[in-house]
């Protein structure tokens, strides 16, 4: 059940049609993974927290440095040289003291993999590394939990939503690790930052059942040219990380 | 000519960048060899021993070919190519 604070909280959101109080209580009984808070991930949480999305789980490792602040807004100068996950949390925090943050000073493996996809309905891919990416993909493919795929590399940006049984997945999309994939890559901040806000309405979407997911369309977003394409993308015959199709292939 | 549309993720591997490309060409492949003649600097990112590299994303006017069938899929005059590599930043 909502209180009153939390209705009047969410009270301009709970008018977009469609959404309402149920649609409110579904945000908060939601629980969400995301997979690092940089550039990316830090802005799906922060749009999340603020949204009241009711439990967040972040996955981040390391000490804040001074390269991560052109782009990482949850980070703050005052904690360069600590844990990230310490800033991550206390920066949600303030801003949204309502609902519950879990910030794990790890990043996501295969190993760990499972403990992190294990309980929550969602999980969101913001890591910098295609390991990582993959091992993501990999647990949420195999728990049937749908991921939302939203990478970026200078002015470019791809958004996706993928849904076990009914799309693809990472490995139906990039079956391979580029070898010529490097840790630091070219970021503004405004780029980072606008695919994290669509992939974050992705979420409340799927969470809320407004709108229409990116089920099996690749958006790709060039900000330097302003070109915005979707393009289909489908699921690789014989893959072995998706689970056996969906008949239903509704993109409802 | 076929155009080909350049992401920023190749832009920035090409000596002097063009978000836009017109190359000759009847197919998929030859507008990427075409590519490559003039930019060989993107030969590594976009084949792998004279295929094309599995985890690059090829759409032809808004259409994905099969990636079997990638390379012989025909363009046509005016036709728009998109190369999209894999990125990961995050």
């Amino acid at each position: 059940m909502l209180t009153d604070f939390e209705k009047e909280r969410y009270s301009w959101q709970m008018d977009v049609p469609g959404v309402g109080e149920a649609g409110q209580e579904r945000l908060k009984q939601a629980r969400v993974l995301i997979s690092r808070a940089g550039g990316v991930g830090g802005l799906v949480a922060f749009q999340l927290a603020a949204a009241g999305v009711g439990t967040l789980r972040i996955a981040h490792a390391g000490n804040l440095k001074p390269a991560d602040l052109n782009r990482q807004l949850l980070m703050t100068h005052d904690h360069l040289g600590r844990l990230r996950a310490d800033c991550i949390h206390q920066t949600l925090s303030d801003l949204n003291p309502l609902i519950e943050i879990e910030v794990i000073p790890e990043n996501l493996s295969a190993e760990n993999a499972p403990r992190l996809v294990g309980d929550v309905d969602l999980v969101i891919d913001c890591a910098p590394l295609f390991p990582e990416r993959f091992a993501m993909n990999d647990e949420a493919m195999r728990q049937g939990k749908p991921m939302i795929e939203c990478p970026m590399y200078d002015s470019d940006a791809y958004l996706t939503f993928f849904q076990p049984g009914r799309t693809g997945c990472l490995r139906c999309l990039h079956p391979e690790t580029p070898p010529e994939w490097k840790r630091r890559f070219p970021v503004f901040g405004a780029v980072s930052g606008t695919v994290a806000c669509m992939a974050a309405y992705e979420a409340i979407k799927h969470i809320t059942g407004i709108g229409t997911n990116l089920r099996n369309t690749l958006l790709h977003c060039d900000l330097a040219t302003m070109r915005f394409r979707r393009l289909p993308i489908e699921r690789r015959a014989n893959c072995p990380y998706c689970p056996p199709a969906d008949e239903r292939r509704s993109d409802a | 000519m076929p155009k080909l549309i350049i992401p920023a993720a190749l832009r920035g591997r090409m000596n002097h960048p063009q978000d836009e490309v017109e190359v000759p060409g009847t197919t998929v492949g030859d507008a990427l060899r075409a590519l490559t003649k003039d930019h060989p600097e993107l030969q590594d990112i976009l084949f792998v021993d004279d295929q094309l590299h599995p985890s690059l994303r090829i759409f032809v006017d808004d259409q994905a070919p099969a990636p079997e069938q990638c390379l012989a899929t025909t363009v046509k005059e005016g036709s728009e190519v998109v190369l999209l590599p894999p990125i990961a930043g995050g």
